[in-house]
């Protein structure tokens, strides 16, 4: 048996955290999905299992849905679908939506009862409420067929995570206990796998197929199953679908060459289209940087999908005075002594100051040219 | 600018070309009474230097010689920025303006008409007023330097003079650049800020505005949003609600369903069960009803025989002891008739106890009228004794007439008011006594009575007269007496009317004598009391009645008498004892009715026994008839209950075999009663209620079933607006608005804060030049004023604003100093002023007649000044008083009035 294993889509998810390419974002979520059905095809799956958070809410705009069911069928296989926690199977919920009814191979599993497929039994856990302290799990019987593969679908948390939350605790022997070959988890966006007694992997969070925030670790991810027989351990696959990269890089400039090798690291990043950059520079800022800085900025925002630039830890250089000695004398040049006095100090208006320094820079230069 | 010369003509009081200078480059005195012209001559440099040459107006037009029509002409020769330039001005008609500066040796022509003004002005002061007349403030420093007559005090300094002293105490920033950067920072600012501070709103408004608008209707849209998704959960909740609720209600209905069918079973079961009770019961009703009648039927025999039995002994007996009770009651009503024989024998004895009662009566009352009868011929004889009295009494008062109270008031009221007059006209009479002592004729010419009075020796005559006397003494005197004035007339008026009102009033008295008349009243007044005293007595005899009722009631005692008399003859004789009478009454009473109230006794006690007598022969017949009539209804009833033929025996036997069949239907009705109550209470109406409960839970189902699809119609329509997708954009709207905002904010306060902190300095660098202007103007006012007025105070806009004396740290405000206080505070500022700008070129400085409150010491101390000051100033007093200043003696002192007569 050959299957594709994954969950947590997150369709609809909104995206604040990345400004202007919000819609680049929750689009590309889509795609992902597209992405990973043309892999399920060209890898020769059977049936993919989607173990819950197909979307981020059910109160989604239903264009989404149809996009969704769409993209689905085209895989032209079953695919067995659970509700998740952000999906779960309430009046009103996206699965009420006619789209699921009018596709024969897309199953959505909304009982608590065995699915029959070729040579083996997938047993559903479909959540329907969004908190819920009960193992979803519990209901899977542990009594096994003679030549059945046993699959179940469930999404939660699993015992014994770190940071794992109290509801939809799933225990960790679950697989065990229940006597499955494989149990499919959905939740958790990042990939992960979870070994039983025997040391055999018959637990597996899939990860969500498209990173979807900062500081996510190993996710944009789909895995390939295979299980030989009844009781033999899964082979597992990992297949990248996720088409952002989400890089935080926080850097660090003294000098001023510091800001002119930080250029050039973040111009060396291959397919800046397709990276979401969050960079924040702390430091020393020299008056000769002050265009260079410029200048990465309008580089970073054309060349990358998008970028978070935090450029607060800046502060003017403290031997940096040339230029304040070059502004005309008098009250102009001791109007700019006072300013870069704040701006060096723990004022709460120091950025402020340290910002008006700079438009007084800019502007004495103007003057100058 | 220094002054070099000045020449006018046709300008107020100088007809004739006048030309005064050359003036000293250091102190120069014009001097000249009043009227001469020094003001007019500081007027025409002024606008000789400062006006357009084509000005018009009520001003300028004053200008001009009254009643003449010239031209007011001026030339002014000055030095300025190394040049000596010459102007020649005229005003009004055939104005002009030209402007010659000295080239090579000659003047010559530098500028005409405007051209020449505008030059002009250029050299000495930056701003162009426009046509007309000018302000000081635009005279530059000259606003300063020149003090016109009365206007000393320094009002509001222009920006240029600022600038000038800036400039001169190169506190100025001198570079292009430092202005254009400001400039730069200034446009900066004005792209977020109004020149006052405020943050531009409307059509210029930075780009924060319009973010913050659109902030606020991101947040709207997210608050709408918010609420359609919340709305929408909500709406989910209830369909779940109404699912789950749906689902129990389905769930009750099918237990419901099958409690129905159960309770039906048993509803059928208790049926029929009821049916067969009720069958066995009637059975055994009915054989029990059997079994009570037929032993009723055997006891009814029995007891009617015992009855019978019991009856005829009764019978029997009661006709055996009813002679001796009839006997007995005959005894009885016989003693009841001689008891009352005797009690009405007793009774017959009253009359004489009434007739011996009624006598003593009598004769109380027989006594009573005596006496009264006494009293009352005692009373009447009082009473006309009385009236007797009071008759004399009032027949004497009314044989004469006496005034009254108020009469005699009002007489001694009278009376003395005479009497009064009469005083008044004795004290305003004058008189006249001769006692002559021959005889002789007074001939009384003025007096009381005119005319001739014979005089008799040894006699005294008199004459009296008011308001004089006159008599004459033929051959001997005249006599003239006259005396106070005094109104004898009016007294005289007072006295007539007074006596005529009192004959008027004592006329019905016979007398106007007061003491007769006293008399008369004492005596009706005696008479009164007298009259009222025996009126009083009468009253006391008469009481309550009058002496008619009195007779009257004599009357009637006396007849009430004779009657009683009449009936007792024998008490004409002798008075009854009413007493002794009623005492004996009263014994034969109580004999009387000692004997009643034992007859009364025996009668009533014969009376009780016959009534019981008769009542129990009464009794008994009456018992004896009953039970005879008992024993034939006994006979009836026994003829019936054995009517049915059968025998004892037989119907014992009957009875014995419906008691059997009795007991056997008891038992089976028992055991089907007990299965009845087995089924508990009657289950119909169980199942009745079980019915109406599925009944109202399937209505609850379908009304769940309406709501719950309602409620789901609802939730499709607000899940169709996908709000969790438009929170999503909404939010992340408002994100990238915050962070623009932001950005927009940081970058508006920095522009903001390098602007002020701009300001800042310059306002620091700036009051910096005001210190040296108000140092020196401190330094000489102390000089002037002694150290005692303490320091001036000069702002940014060098306005002194008051001194600080001492230690004091508030300011004395100008206008709470003295008016010499005053002059010398502005005096000194003004050359402090003057000093500061001088430092490049020499200055003239002008004061007309600007220092008249100051006092001599101070004025000596201002001159020695103004010799110091003359070092690097040109000095220009115009004054009347040149002696004032005849200790400057470098001074060159110009005499106007003989300038203008012509003379050097």
């Amino acid at each position: 048996m050959r299957f594709l294993h994954t969950a947590d889509f997150q369709i609809g998810m909104k995206a604040t955290h990345v400004g202007a390419a919000a819609e680049k974002v929750r689009e590309q979520r889509l795609e992902s999905v597209r992405r990973l059905v043309e892999l399920a095809k060209g890898n020769g799956v059977e049936f993919i299992i989607v173990a819950g958070d197909l979307f981020e809410d059910n109160g989604i705009d239903r264009t989404q849905v149809l996009k969704l069911v769409d993209i689905l069928e085209h895989f032209g296989g079953p695919v067995f679908i659970i509700p998740g926690n952000h999906d779960p199977l309430a009046p009103g919920s996206v699965w009420a939506n006619s789209a699921w009814t009018n596709t024969p191979r897309i199953k959505v599993l909304d009982a608590e009862r065995p699915e029959a497929i070729p040579n083996g039994l997938i047993y559903p856990c479909p959540i329907k409420d969004k908190y819920s302290t009960k193992d979803p799990t519990l209901w899977i019987p542990s009594e096994s067929v003679e030549g059945v593969i046993r699959i179940g679908i469930a999404h939660g948390n699993l015992e014994g995570m770190p940071q794992a939350e109290s509801d939809h605790r799933i225990a960790r022997n679950a697989a065990e206990r229940a006597n499955l070959d494989y149990l499919a988890l959905g939740h958790w966006h990042s990939t992960a796998t979870y070994a039983d007694t025997s040391g055999a992997v018959r637990t597996a969070y899939s990860g969500t197929p498209e990173t979807s925030c900062f500081g996510e670790r190993d996710s944009g991810n789909v895995l390939l199953v295979e299980i030989d027989s009844p009781g033999s351990a899964p082979k597992i696959s990992v297949l990248h679908t996720g088409k952002y990269l989400w890089v935080t890089k926080p850097a660090e400039i003294i000098s001023r060459e510091d800001l002119v090798a930080l250029r050039s690291d973040i111009e060396g990043l291959k397919g800046p289209g397709d990276i979401l950059l969050n960079l924040s520079i702390k430091g020393v800022l020299h008056t000769d940087n002050i265009s260079d800085l410029r200048r990465l900025e309008d580089v970073l925002k054309a060349r990358f999908a998008y970028v978070q630039l935090d450029t607060e830890g800046l502060r003017p250089a403290p031997d940096d005075e040339r230029w304040i000695e070059s502004l005309p004398e008098g009250y102009i040049r001791e109007a700019a002594a006072n300013l870069r006095k704040i701006a060096a100090s723990d004022r709460t208006d120091a950025p402020i100051a340290a910002r008006a320094l700079l438009e007084l820079y800019m502007i004495s230069s103007e003057v100058s040219q | 600018m220094i002054l070099r010369s000045i020449e006018l003509s046709g300008w107020r009081c100088f007809l004739e070309k006048v030309s005064v200078g050359p003036f000293s480059e250091r102190l120069n005195v014009i001097y000249g009474p009043n009227g001469t012209g020094k003001s007019s001559l500081f007027e025409a440099l002024r606008r000789s230097l400062m006006d357009r040459f084509d000005v018009s107006g009520q001003e300028i037009s004053e200008v001009r010689p009254w009643g003449r029509a010239l031209s007011p002409k001026i030339t002014v020769a000055f030095h300025h920025g190394g040049e000596e330039y010459r102007v020649h001005k005229q005003f009004l008609d055939g104005g002009f303006s030209t402007l010659m500066r000295k080239e090579n040796g000659d003047f010559r022509p530098l500028a005409e008409g405007r051209g020449a003004d505008d030059t002009i002005r250029e050299l000495l002061s930056r701003s162009s007023p426009g046509r007309g007349l000018s302000q000081s403030k635009h005279w530059g420093i000259a606003q300063v330097l020149w003090a016109p007559q009365g206007e000393l005090r320094i009002g509001e300094v222009s920006e240029d003079l600022i600038e000038n002293i800036h400039k001169t105490l190169g506190l100025q920033i001198s570079e292009r650049t430092g202005g254009l950067v400001e400039e730069k920072i200034k446009d900066r600012y004005l792209q977020f800020f109004s020149p006052q501070g405020r943050a531009k709103t409307g059509k210029g408004a930075p780009r924060l505005v319009a973010l913050n608008d659109n902030l606020a209707q991101a947040r709207e849209k997210r608050s709408e949003a918010s609420v359609a998704l919340r709305k929408a959960e909500d709406a989910s909740r209830k369909v779940e609600n109404l699912e789950l609720q749906l689902k129990q209600s389905t769930l009750e209905a099918e237990e419901l369903e099958k409690s129905i069918l159960k309770a039906r079973a048993a509803v059928e079961s208790y049926r029929a069960l009821a049916a067969a009770e009720s069958v066995k019961r009637s059975d055994h009703d009915r054989i029990a009803a059997q079994y009570a009648e037929l032993n009723a039927r055997i006891k009814a025999i029995h007891e009617v025989e015992k009855e019978l039995e019991d009856l005829g002994s009764a019978v029997a007996k009661t006709e055996a002891e009813l002679p001796l009770i009839q006997s007995d009651s005959e005894k009885k009503a016989k003693l009841v008739q001689e008891a009352g024989e005797r009690l009405e024998a007793s009774r017959k004895d009253a009359e004489a106890i009434s007739i011996a009662e009624k006598d003593a009566e009598d004769a109380r009352e027989y006594l009573s009228c005596f006496q009264k009868i006494t009293e009352q011929r005692e009373r009447i004889k009082q009473i006309e004794a009385a009236e007797g009295a009071v008759a004399e009494l009032t027949e004497e008062r009314a044989r004469f007439v006496a005034p009254e109270t108020k009469t005699i008031k009002s007489l001694r009221k009278l009376f003395h008011d005479r009497d009064e007059a009469k005083k008044g006209m004795d004290f305003t009479q004058l008189r006249l006594e001769l006692t002559p002592e021959a005889n002789g004729r007074l001939e009384v010419v003025k007096g009381e009575d005119p005319g001739c009075v014979e005089l008799t020796a040894g006699y005294p005559a008199l004459v009296r007269g008011t308001p004089e006397i006159s008599a004459v003494i033929e051959g001997v005197a005249r006599m003239v007496i006259s005396g106070p004035p005094g109104d004898f007339g009016m007294y005289q008026k007072a006295y007539r009317e007074k006596q005529d009102k009192i004959l008027e009033i004592t006329r019905p008295f016979g007398s106007p004598d007061l003491d007769s008349l006293e008399d008369l009243y004492d005596k009706a007044c005696q008479l009164d009391q007298k009259i009222a005293q025996a009126q009083k007595r009468l009253e006391g005899f008469c009481g309550a009645d009058d002496k008619d009722s009195l007779v009257s009631a004599l009357a009637r005692y006396e007849a009430v008498a004779l009657n009683l008399e009449t009936a007792h003859p024998d008490w004409q004789k002798a008075h009854p004892n009413p007493e002794a009478m009623k005492r004996r009454a009263l014994d034969l009473k109580h004999k009387y009715d000692a004997v009643i109230r034992e007859s009364e006794r025996r009668w009533q006690a014969a009376t009780t026994a016959d009534v019981k007598a008769k009542e129990h022969l009464e009794g008994v017949l009456r018992e004896f008839g009953s039970k005879k009539q008992n024993i034939r209804k006994a006979e009836l009833r026994l003829a019936d209950a054995v009517s049915d033929g059968a025998t004892k025996e037989e119907r014992a036997k009957t009875l014995q075999q419906f008691l059997l069949d009795r007991d056997a239907s008891g038992e089976a009705l028992k055991d089907i009663q007990n299965k009845l109550r087995g089924l508990g209470s009657n289950p119909e109406e169980s199942l009745k209620k079980i019915e109406m409960s599925l009944e109202a839970t399937q209505t609850e189902a379908q009304q769940l079933r309406d709501a719950e699809r309602t409620a789901s119609g609802n939730l499709e329509i607000l899940i169709a607006l996908g709000p969790y997708s438009a929170l999503a954009v909404a939010e992340e709207e408002i994100v990238r608005l915050e962070e623009k905002i932001r950005q927009d904010q940081l970058e508006m306060d920095s522009v903001k804060l390098l602007y002020d902190t701009l300001a800042e300095c310059r306002s620091a660098v700036l009051s910096a030049y005001a210190q040296p202007v108000e140092d020196e103007a401190s330094r000489l006012m102390r000089r002037i004023a002694g150290s005692g007025i303490g320091k001036i105070g000069i702002g940014n806009q060098l306005v002194p604003s008051g001194v600080i004396p001492g230690a004091a740290a508030e300011v004395v405000a100008v206008e709470n100093l003295s008016g010499g206080e005053q002059e010398q505070l502005y005096f000194s500022t003004r050359l402090a002023l003057a000093k500061v700008l001088a430092r490049e070129e020499r200055q003239m400085v002008v004061l007309d007649d600007v220092l008249a409150a100051t006092d001599t010491p101070r004025l000596a101390r201002i001159l020695g000044i103004l010799d110091e000051a003359s070092e690097n100033l040109q000095i220009l007093i115009l004054t009347c008083h040149p002696e004032r200043y005849r200790a400057l003696a470098d001074a060159s002192f110009f005499d106007l009035e003989a300038l203008v007569r012509g003379e050097p």
